[in-house]
């Protein structure tokens, strides 16, 4: 923690889940018109050196709170937990991933896949805002166990997703 | 006039003291220098009413030729005249062979980080080549003004990896220019037509250049102008629409094997000229004389699509990228804005018409547009407008990583994150008593690492001997507003800390630099020093000038021992400013830089905290 401030009190925003993301970026926009380094072009090299530290901060801060799963890794080590390298998934969990990522693979060797992948893209996307809700409720009631297993489920969707783009974006490079 | 001027860090001491600086657009075929006259920037002209200079180079043994008359010698000295050399920037000799294939210049081939280029006024680098186009660029500058340039921006393609970006950096230095920022290329075209036109919203820039592809994605609003992604290649532009006509003449009369370099640069030449025409007429008949042989051919408007097509989809193929990473849909996008002397083309505008939906724009001149936004750029660095709500927010434009074992490349930095940007990352040791650890930086997309740019390479060293996995090294990068990346890493258990900045591999030392302002070819050794002493005073008066106005602001929250001690450093570096050599001055600047740090700490901190409590009373105001 740079400047004694986590990166809730940097934005002045509740440090909860489901961060005021309109207010985040206000707050975020407002900070950089006063200290972006553009400002400072005329001061000495030592307060540049200081400011550029600061607004670099201020920018890992707003990337960090505006991402859903770079915030619930963080608002967990702020709790004082951190995840697990090589966690033991739910059983269940884990064959739902496996299925998902089957399903991936069918549409992959479609040579009509563009349909089914944006409906698969879809369907994950959802997946995904589903658990925000979740991660909500968890974090309310401080179940570091549950917010953990959540945060793993939302790890690999949001992987799946970053696939998903990857192979529309480059079809051919992947095989 | 006010008794005490107070003023923010940052603004001018003095509004109605105007400064003056320029905005360069330094570009693959043509450069221009823009400026701003009772708030209107505009692109300078010369005698002749021409704004666009030819980024082209001749060297012969007593003179060196700049922009149209260098250009004029192109065909018939080819080795001497040196074109396009934006694409040699920052590039080493053997990655510009895989890059560009057959270049027609000599480089000396001992040269492996930086090429040389022989030609007839001795061996030359492209960043000497690109400083020599800035000198002409800031001749046009200060004889329009009738005053000294006091500052720059230049813009680079957004696409520039890090050793590009330092390469234009240094040869603004070789020209005696002072940077103030090096801004992206669409960023600049946006700011430029954004506060032209008045438009807000989500806008695409599309930008098509000689030899380099930008599109950005910006929000606009309020004077902001926040990128939201990014995408590029910096090896794609009009050049490669001339090569594939050229080629396809050659290919036609088939007389590949035979060609010189003289007769290549021009047919190369005419399949240009013959592009610009068929923006306007259906067909162009070609007329050369090669190998003493008259020929002819037809060159229709059908014809020079088909060869352009691919290129055109690889650009759209990139569009589709940016849309994505910026995390918008495409009916969300407002606008969209075409820069760069190739979005002239027909098939250009229509391709990207269909492909966002959308009439583009191209209101303000596709190629003047990016020095205009510059100009104007520089002259809000510069302070001439102290209440301007103007600001730009850029991203970092290509991912930045390790090499980790096994050549995997590990991102540190992911692409599109807003600059600057700071990343800390942990690594341990492999094996028990390892004590030095391979740093290997790397830029791109790709996953290999042998697949993405190599920027450096360094050992850390001096880590204490430890079982493996009990070290802990930890890697900062951190990257500045210009987009220049600086990596330090250090070994944190023990108090032995081991850490090291770095330089890009292909980049030149500071030390080659200055060494090259000495020796700089029209330049005696006197003149030289003098430049060098001019340099270092205006400096520390910057420097000076800049604390002296932290003190009278905020010096009451020093205690006085540390307030004393700070004024006297001011005094003495007055006095090493006035009587000293610029060694001893550059000397003073760098102790009183260090004895001023805890100051600046504590004002960063005091203003941070105003800024929080100021948040909190316009929600409060807000509320009210």
């Amino acid at each position: 923690m740079l400047f004694g401030k986590n990166y809730f009190e940097i934005f002045d925003v509740a440090q909860t889940y489901d961060v005021d993301q309109k207010g985040l970026l206000k707050h975020y926009l407002g900070l950089q018109r006063k200290f972006h380094p553009d400002r400072y072009i005329a001061s000495s090299e030592a307060e540049k050196r200081m400011n550029m530290q600061w607004v670099a901060e201020i920018n890992l801060a707003f990337e960090t709170l505006s991402n859903d799963l770079q915030r619930s890794i963080y608002l967990l080590k702020l709790n004082g937990h951190e995840l697990e390298e090589n966690p033991t998934l739910d059983k269940g969990i884990l064959l739902k991933q496996i299925e998902l990522r089957e399903d991936l693979e069918e549409i992959k060797r479609d040579s009509n896949y563009e349909l089914a992948l944006t409906g698969f893209k879809k369907e994950t996307e959802k997946d995904l805002e589903s658990l925000k809700s979740h991660l909500k409720a968890a974090f309310s009631i401080g179940d570091s166990e549950a917010i953990k297993n959540l945060i793993y489920e939302q790890q690999f969707l949001t992987k799946l997703i970053g696939e998903i783009e990857l192979f529309d974006q480059n079809p051919m490079e992947i095989d | 006039m006010a008794l005490l001027q107070i003023t923010e860090p940052g603004s001018p001491r003095e509004p109605h003291s105007r400064k003056l600086s320029i905005g360069i657009d330094l570009g693959t075929t043509n450069s221009i220098v823009a400026g701003v006259r009772e708030g209107k920037a505009f692109a300078l002209p010369d005698l002749n009413g021409n704004c666009l200079v030819p980024s082209v180079v001749n060297y012969s043994e007593t003179s060196v030729l700049v922009g149209q008359p260098a250009l004029e010698k192109s065909a018939h000295d080819s080795l001497n005249t040196i074109t396009s050399v934006k694409r040699l920037m920052g590039r080493a000799l053997t990655d510009l062979v895989i890059r560009e294939g057959k270049l027609p210049y000599e480089f000396l081939n001992e040269s492996k980080t930086v090429p040389r280029i022989k030609t007839a006024k001795g061996l030359v680098t492209p960043t000497q080549v690109s400083s020599e186009i800035i000198k002409t660029l800031l001749e046009r500058a200060t004889a329009t003004f009738e005053n000294e340039v006091d500052g720059a921006v230049i813009t680079v393609p957004a696409h520039f990896d890090d050793s590009q970006r330092q390469a234009t950096k240094d040869a603004a230095k070789l020209a005696g220019l002072n940077v103030m920022r090096l801004i992206n290329e669409p960023t600049a075209a946006a700011l430029a037509y954004g506060l032209d036109s008045g438009q807000e919203g989500s806008v695409v820039i599309y930008d098509l250049g000689g030899g380099t592809f930008d599109v950005s994605l910006l929000r606009m609003e309020n004077g902001l102008f926040r990128v939201l992604a990014t995408g590029g290649d910096v090896s794609l532009g009009g050049d490669d629409f001339d090569s594939a006509i050229c080629q396809w003449i050659i290919d036609s009369f088939e007389i590949e094997d035979t060609i010189s370099s003289d007769e290549r640069r021009a047919v190369l030449l005419e399949a240009r000229n013959a592009k610009e025409k068929l923006v306007d007429s259906e067909f162009e008949e070609l007329r050369f004389h090669l190998q003493g042989v008259d020929r002819q051919i037809r060159l229709t408007r059908g014809i020079l699509e088909g060869l352009c097509a691919p290129l055109v989809e690889k650009t759209l193929d990139i569009c589709k990228q940016v849309v994505n990473d910026a995390k918008i849909q495409m009916k969300d996008i407002d606008n969209v804005v075409l820069v760069g002397g190739s979005t002239r083309s027909l098939m250009v505008r229509k391709a990207a018409e269909s492909f966002f939906g959308k009439k583009p724009l191209f209101d303000i001149d596709p190629e003047k547009v990016v020095a205009i936004g510059a100009a104007i750029q520089a002259d809000l660095l510069i302070g001439n407008n102290p209440d301007s709500e103007v600001l730009l927010l850029d991203v970092l434009p290509l991912s930045l990583g390790l090499e980790m074992m096994g050549g995997l490349s590990e991102t540190i930095l992911l692409r599109n994150t807003p600059i600057p940007a700071n990343q800390t990352r942990e690594f341990t040791t492999q094996k028990d008593g390892q004590t030095s650890m391979k740093i290997h930086v790397v830029q791109g997309e790709r996953d290999m690492a042998s697949d993405c740019r190599s920027l450096a390479e360094f050992d850390l060293k001096g880590i204490p001997p430890l079982v493996a996995g009990a070290a802990r090294i930890q890697v900062i990068f951190q990257v500045d507003a210009d987009g220049l990346l600086s990596v330090s890493a250090s070994e944190v258990t023990s108090s032995v800390k081991a850490s090291i900045e770095v330089k890009p591999t292909y980049g030149l030392t500071e030390q080659e630099i200055t060494q090259m302002l000495a020796s700089s070819f029209e330049m005696a050794e006197k003149d030289a020093s003098a430049r060098m002493l001019a340099e270092a005073r205006v400096e520390a008066a910057r420097v000076v000038e800049a604390l002296e106005t932290a003190l009278e602001k905020d010096g009451y929250i020093l205690n006085d021992e540390v307030a004393e001690s700070l004024k006297l450093g001011l005094e003495k570096l007055r006095a090493i400013s006035r009587d000293g050599d610029y060694r001893e001055i550059n000397a003073g600047i760098d102790l009183l830089g260090k004895a001023s740090e805890e100051f600046a700490a504590l004002r960063m901190d005091m203003a941070i905290n105003k800024a929080l409590a100021g948040q909190k009373i316009t929600e409060i105001e807000r509320e009210l």
